[in-house]
Parts: C-alpha cells; sequence; structure tokens
C-alpha cells in the first residue's frame, strides 16, 4: 500500500522532535578558550606555598605548581610528578622515578636537583616539611630523573606528606629556590597546567594556560591524573564582601564566587543562573583549650565545660540549614577511611548537673575563663555568644573577648593570656596532620599516651592497624576533653550554571573546569 | 601671601612628627602582628616567633621608633611586609582610583549639597526645604556600606547600567574608569552632600537678611542674581571650609566604599594593611593623609583670599 508523502514527512517532524533532544550536543564536551573570573574572599597573605598555611594561597597556587604526589577525591596518594617509586622491604629507602619531559613554565626540563633543592626547603620552612624531615636521614639526587629518600625510621605516611596540599611539597626549580634564600619566592614557576602571570595586588591574581604542559594520561580524579587548561586565563579577584561577590555572579562578571552566606541557599537555588555548591569536605568548628593556663589545664574543669554542652543547638544557631552542618563524633570525616565514633558518649551531653559536679571536684573557684573569639567569622563569635549561657548555667564564670583575627592568632601564641580561644580545623587526609592533636600548636594538649600512639601511627601503613590505633586516641583524646569539636560544617560556594567541570576535593580545582560560553 | 604659604608648609612637619608617632605606638601596641598572618592560621609559636625575629619585630620599640624616623627624614617609607615592595610605591600605584573617586565624590557632594542648600534658604520652611533637608538627613544617616550594595543592586544587577565592582584604569579606557567609579562616586558624595547642604542652608539664610542683599533687590536686579551673584558668593565662605572638612570625610569614607566595590585604592590598602598588621604601610598611609589634610586646608585658606578680598595674609 502506498503511504501518502504527506504523512511519511508528518511522521519524519515528530520522530526528530523526540529524537532530538536525545542527542548530545557540544554543550556536553569541554569548550576551550575563556576567562575565568574567581571572586575571593580577599588577598593572600603570600603566593609561596611552602611559606604558608593559608587556605587561599593553595586554593589559587595549586593550578600553578605540582608535587611528586598528588590527592585523589578519596585523599588517596597517587603520582603526579612521579612515574614510578618504589620502597625497600625495610621501608626506609623510596626511589622516586620522575616522569621524562616535564617542562617547568620557563621551559626549562624537570630534573632530580629541582626536586631536591624544593623537598629540601619545604623540609626547612613548612610545618609539615618538617613533621617529615625530622625522619629523613638524606635526600639525594641519584641521577637526572632519580631521587632517593632515606629514612631513620619507617614512616607510613612518607607519600601522604608528599600530596598534602596544606603548605604543598610542589616543586620549583632549583634556581628560583635558591634565590629565594630564607625568604619567600621572588617567582611562581612550576610545572602546573596553568602558570603564573601578574599580581596586581587589590586587583587581582591571573594566571595563563601553560601551552607545554606535560600531562599524565590517567583519569582525573581529585588532584591527580589528566589535567586540561580549558581557560585561557584565570582570574582571581579579591572581593571581601560576599553580597557583592553574589551579585558580581548574578551579573556574570564573575563566573564562581568563593564562600557565601549559607542563609542565601534558597534564594540562589531559585535563579536558573546560579549553582550553589556546597562543599564536599567538612571543617570542624572548635573551640581551643589552653592547657597550659592553670584553668583549663585542670582535667575536671574541661570536662565539666564538655559536659555543659548543647551542640545539635549550637550548630543549628550557627549555621541554620541542616545541609550545612552535622554532629559527628569523629574527628576524621564519615568518608574516611580512618572515621571512628570512639568517644561519642562525650558529645552533646547537655548536662549541667553533671557539669556542675565536675567543677566542684576541680576546686573550681569562679575565676573567669577567658575565652577569645572574633565575629570576623561568624560563626565563632556566635557559637561563644551561645555557649556562653551554657556554662554559666552550669556555674562557670566566662569572660568572653571579641576581638578582631589578627588579634585571635595573636593571643593564642600567648599561654598567659587566654584559657579557650575559637577557630575552626579544616580538612586533613590524616590524623598526624591534626593541629588539636599537635602538642607544639597553641592550646598545647601534650598527652603522653596519645603522643605515643601517634608515633606508632605515623609508622604503620595498614589500615585496618591504623584505625584501631586511631580509635583509641580518639577516645582518649575526648577522655582527657582536648577541646571541643562543636560539629562539621560544610562551606558554600557560587557559580554560574556555564561553568562546569569544577571539582572541590581536596581543593579547589580549576584546570579541567570550563564554560559553556554566556 | 608667599610667606604665609611657606609657614603653613613648614607647620606640616610638626603635624607630621605628632601624627607618625601617635600612630606608631597605637599600631605596635594593638594586639596581632604580621608574623602570625603571614604564616596562617596553622602556624606554631616558634614558627611565628622565627619570622618575627627576621622582620626586626623583636626588637625594642624605641629602637624600631627610631629606625623608622631615621628611615623617613631619608624619605623611605619602608618596605611593605606584604606586597613585596616599597610602601611609596604602593601608595603611588593606589593614588589614581582614589584620586578619581575623592574627586567624583566631591562633586556629587557639592552638586547636591549647595544647591540643595541653597533652594532650602530661599524657599525656606516650605515643602522643597523639608525635602532637601530630609535628603541630607538620609545622607548622613545611612550606612556608606549598606546604600553601596543597594546600589550595585538597582543600578548594577537589575539595570545592568554599570558594573558591580572593580576599577578600570585609565590607560586602559578613561570611559571605563569613570563608569566603573559611578556608583561609589554616588554612594560617597551622598553622605558628603548633607553637611554641605546643611552650611549651604544656614549661611545664605544668614547672607540673605543682610542690607546689601535688600540693597541688590532694591537696586531691580533679577532675584536670580541676587542670589547667585551676590548672597550665594558671600555664603560660600563658610561652605568652602565644610567642603575642605568634607574632603576629609570622603578620604576616610573611601576606606568602606572601596571595600565593598573592590577599588584598589588607598583606602583599600590600609584597612588590607590594618587587617594583617602590615605597619610600614599603615604608618605611610597614616603620613600621607595626615599631609592630604593639611595641604587640602592649606588650598582653602588660599581660595578665601580670592573668595573675600577683606581677607588677607602677611
Amino acid at each position: 500500500m502506498k503511504i501518502p508523502l504527506t504523512r511519511v514527512l508528518v511522521g519524519a517532524v515528530i520522530a526528530l522532535l523526540i529524537l532530538l533532544p536525545l542527542v548530545p550536543t557540544s554543550a556536553q564536551q569541554p569548550r576551550r578558550g575563556g576567562v575565568l573570573r574567581i571572586a575571593h574572599i580577599g588577598e593572600p597573605p603570600t603566593l609561596d606555598q611552602h611559606w604558608t598555611t593559608a587556605a587561599i594561597t593553595g586554593h589559587i597556587m595549586y593550578n600553578v605548581n605540582e608535587g611528586l604526589f598528588a590527592q585523589t577525591t578519596r585523599y588517596e596518594a597517587k603520582p603526579m610528578l612521579v612515574d614510578k617509586w618504589a620502597v625497600s622491604a625495610d621501608r626506609l629507602t623510596y626511589t622516586f622515578t620522575l616522569r621524562k619531559g616535564v617542562k617547568f613554565h620557563n621551559g626549562k626540563e624537570l630534573s632530580s636537583e629541582d626536586v631536591k633543592a624544593s623537598l629540601e626547603r619545604w623540609g626547612r620552612i613548612a610545618a609539615n616539611g618538617r613533621a617529615l624531615f625530622a625522619s629523613v636521614a638524606s635526600l639525594t639526587a641519584q641521577d637526572p630523573l632519580t631521587v632517593v629518600l632515606r629514612l631513620r625510621e619507617p614512616n607510613g605516611l612518607v607519600l601522604m606528606y608528599l600530596a598534602n596540599t596544606g603548605q604543598s611539597a610542589v616543586i620549583f626549580p632549583k634556581e628560583v629556590v635558591e634565590e629565594a634564600g630564607t625568604g619567600q619566592l621572588k617567582r611562581f614557576i612550576s610545572t602546573g597546567p596553568y602558570r603564573f602571570v601578574e599580581h596586581q595586588p587589590d586587583r587581582h591574581i591571573r594566571l595563563d594556560r601553560f601551552e607545554g604542559y606535560s600531562a599524565r594520561t590517567e583519569e582525573p580524579d581529585g588532584a591527580t591524573g589528566r589535567k586540561h587548561a580549558y581557560f585561557d586565563s584565570i582570574f582571581v579577584i579579591p572581593v571581601p564582601d560576599p553580597a557583592v561577590r553574589i551579585a558580581g555572579v548574578k551579573r556574570g562578571e564573575y563566573q564562581f564566587a568563593e564562600t557565601v552566606p549559607p542563609d542565601e541557599y534558597d534564594r540562589l537555588s531559585a535563579d536558573a543562573d546560579l549553582v550553589p555548591y556546597i562543599a564536599k569536605t567538612a571543617t570542624w568548628l572548635t573551640a581551643v583549650f589552653n592547657h597550659r593556663s592553670p584553668l583549663m589545664g585542670n582535667k575536671k574543669i574541661r570536662q565539666a565545660f564538655q559536659a555543659a554542652l548543647d551542640q545539635e543547638s549550637v550548630m543549628r544557631a550557627s549555621y541554620g540549614n541542616p545541609r550545612f552542618w552535622r554532629l559527628d563524633p569523629g574527628l576524621m570525616p564519615k568518608e574516611h577511611y580512618l572515621w571512628t565514633d570512639a568517644g561519642k558518649e562525650y558529645v552533646n551531653q547537655r548536662n549541667p548537673t553533671k557539669a556542675r559536679q565536675l567543677l566542684a571536684e576541680s576546686g573550681y573557684k569562679g575565676e573567669p575563663i577567658r575565652w577569645v573569639t572574633t565575629m570576623e567569622y561568624v560563626a565563632y563569635g556566635t557559637t561563644a555568644q551561645l555557649v556562653k549561657p551554657l556554662l554559666e548555667r552550669a556555674g562557670f564564670t566566662v569572660d568572653l573577648q571579641v576581638v578582631d583575627w589578627a588579634t585571635v592568632v595573636s593571643r593564642r601564641s600567648r599561654p598567659e593570656l587566654y584559657d579557650v580561644f575559637s577557630t575552626a580545623f579544616g580538612f586533613v587526609p590524616d590524623p598526624v596532620f591534626m593541629l588539636a592533636l599537635n602538642p607544639a600548636w597553641p592550646g598545647w594538649f601534650d598527652n603522653r599516651d596519645v603522643n605515643a600512639m601517634m608515633t606508632l601511627l605515623r609508622r604503620h601503613s595498614d589500615p585496618k592497624v591504623r584505625l584501631e590505633i586511631w580509635s583509641r586516641m580518639q577516645k582518649l583524646w575526648y577522655e582527657e576533653a582536648g577541646s571541643i569539636k562543636f560539629g562539621d560544617y560544610f562551606l558554600l560556594h557560587l557559580h554560574r550554571k556555564e561553568l562546569k567541570g569544577y571539582v572541590n576535593v581536596p581543593t579547589h580545582i580549576w584546570w579541567n573546569a570550563w564554560s559553556e560560553g554566556r | 601671601m608667599t610667606g604665609y604659604v611657606l609657614r603653613r608648609l613648614v607647620a606640616l612637619l610638626p603635624v607630621l612628627l605628632i601624627v607618625s608617632t601617635v600612630g606608631f605606638f597605637l599600631i605596635y601596641l594593638t594586639p596581632g602582628d604580621p608574623a602570625a598572618v603571614m604564616l596562617g592560621p596553622d602556624a606554631t609559636a616558634e614558627e611565628i616567633e622565627n619570622l618575627r625575629t627576621q622582620m626586626g619585630l623583636n626588637r625594642p620599640l624605641h629602637v624600631q621608633l627610631l629606625h623608622w624616623y631615621s628611615r623617613t627624614l631619608r624619605g623611605d617609607l619602608g618596605d611593605s611586609i606584604f606586597l613585596q615592595r616599597p610602601v611609596r610605591q604602593a601608595i603611588i600605584e593606589r593614588l589614581e582610583p582614589t584620586v578619581l573617586l575623592t574627586s567624583m565624590s566631591l562633586f556629587v557632594a557639592v552638586a547636591v549639597g549647595v544647591p540643595a542648600g541653597v533652594v532650602s534658604a530661599v524657599r525656606r520652611n516650605s515643602w522643597m526645604d523639608q525635602v532637601a533637608m530630609g535628603v541630607a538627613l538620609f545622607g548622613v544617616s545611612v550606612p556608606g556600606f549598606w546604600l553601596g550594595l543597594n546600589l550595585i543592586l538597582f543600578f548594577s544587577v537589575y539595570l545592568g547600567l554599570f558594573p558591580v565592582a572593580g576599577y578600570e584604569p585609565v590607560a586602559q579606557s578613561v570611559v571605563g574608569a569613570l563608569r566603573s567609579l559611578v556608583l561609589p562616586a554616588l554612594t560617597l558624595g551622598i553622605g558628603g552632600s548633607a553637611l554641605i547642604a546643611r552650611m549651604t542652608r544656614s549661611s545664605m539664610l544668614e547672607v540673605l537678611g543682610q542690607d546689601f542683599v535688600r540693597t541688590a533687590r532694591a537696586k531691580g536686579n533679577q532675584e536670580r542674581r541676587v542670589i547667585l551673584g551676590h548672597a550665594l558668593r558671600n555664603a560660600m565662605i563658610p561652605t568652602v571650609t565644610v567642603i575642605g572638612l568634607a574632603l576629609g570625610g570622603l578620604l576616610a569614607g573611601a576606606i568602606v566604599t572601596e571595600t565593598v566595590f573592590v577599588i584598589p585604592g588607598v583606602g583599600r590598602l590600609v584597612i588590607n594593611s590594618v587587617a594583617r598588621r602590615d605597619y610600614p604601610v599603615i604608618q605611610g598611609v597614616l603620613m600621607f593623609i595626615a599631609s592630604i589634610y593639611v595641604l587640602v586646608n592649606l588650598f582653602i585658606d588660599v581660595i578665601y583670599v580670592y573668595l573675600d578680598p577683606r581677607v588677607k595674609y602677611a
């Protein structure tokens, strides 16, 4: 039977209309080109990643710098500048073979001398570097592509130290390290997919695509694997006011805004042009006890403080929407293999009676607890103000000192000036990096048993053994009331819908991001 | 006149000495230090102390002060701890946006304030008077950051007429530079116009009651000529003083406005430097602003000679 032509045509049009949306468009494929403008919260104190622990420095320069290893989205250490590596049977000698033909931004080829110079500098000036190098016997450039690291004692975390994003063990040309001497770097040259172009303070930091980048071939995973610099340039602009950051993204002047207020989430979600992005890694809000003060050096006073807290109410009042916070006894995040709830009975006790009893047993005479906090980070000051009446109900006298952040940072180094201070601890890939357990860090939590277990934790690499050790450490930390973990919170960032491929773990990853255009 | 100007310039020196000494002690006695800010929140006390020693911050205060005096007398304001460049260079780099912003804000303040004051005085107790003084009250009461954010929302986000924030240097585009300063200038200028409006109003009221104004009207002059040609010129003398003072307020207000609008000016420089305790920059900017105040007041005094022929300086 002959089908009329008009029916055929109508059928074809209908089929096209049904099938056409299913065809992948070019918008799904990364597009090369364009400029990425990022509104950040302010200026970094320095661009030298060895020099500072400030997160903003890493956010920017980790797109320029690379290290021997990097972290995946599960915080495992994977090779970046290393081609292959081997560990001796006694676990004291690490042999790293570098990838051949990797270029620095100035065209020079990466060699073992550059690695030696950079790691020695990092081992001298970075806290994590010093921690690792305390167990390093020697670091030698065996041949142009081979670096040999010899340890005095086994350390199960060598690769994790080298992969960590905070104050990172990134590699610079030897001459750049030498010209810095004992000061900061004068030039910013590394091997990353973007190269540093200029820093105009209070205007922008500019990175351009590095055309000579030597990419790995593996699938991207966090900071590891293949990296593409799709954008021609990246501008990081300091925009201190969050409302202006939001307005700029709304208007399209910026494609990304760092840290916007969580209470804007619902309003921003309703805007089809905007994508509110909840950070994947948690930060934990804390009140750090000064163990060198006569008051907080008293274990029963610390335990009384702990018992008096209603942490759920405090976190709800500080962060509001439950998307942005959670109560969790784990000092390592839930997503980590070392997560444990050991010590959970000490969390959120809401027991002023027990607190009063502990205070009475402690010999406390009503001396004011000097708590240094700030409203520059609103949650710190808010939390302190919420906790103060809870403590007073339990019999504490609290002297709340609200100052600017620079004053908090200054005062907390002087044990005679305070008893408690407010801060937050960002994610660390392993408890050995945890400041709350570092006897040298303000707060000075120095427990013999915890320190001994920390030494064991550094030595072992078996996950089951490490989890067992860590669970005991965490429980002891809670029993001793080392400090207070109020809860986990998650930052809210904002970007335009055209921005694709942005990754937030283990840090801000701008390589592999692109824009669909506007 | 020349002698008078020279004497006033020489008088700048003790002013700068007092400002620099008081500023020095205020800055150094404030808690917080640049080493801790530089190294970041995770630095240990030992690391901070090592950097403080490296920076020379552990030297006795009087040694640091004397060192600063001797350097400043040679014209050297020192190097910024954070910007890795001389303080003088850091200030010069930021002058362009601040000078432009202050000039535009002053223009707005005068263009709004003087006519508002004149209208208020001429139409005293009328609805125009009430509205003008109401706007003046609003301008002096509303916080600059609130006004700025709302101007951004309305003119940038909703209407798309101006950029949200940022500054385009004149070398790249004159129009772009001016365009990026319109909203900040309105923010600052509206606040600054309030005082100018009120002073103009009260001066005009005083002048309008004087005999020479009655004589001018009796001679048959048009009202416009009486107001603008005779009365306003005489009323401007105290108003010019207020404009000079308003300039100081604009420089101070620029700190908040530059931060909100992301203008890389001197105000932004000083607020960042205070936050991170960049001592050399704070001191350098203090000296700079004190000098500006003194020079502006000198300029105003010189203008009096041309406004009021009765004023003579020996």
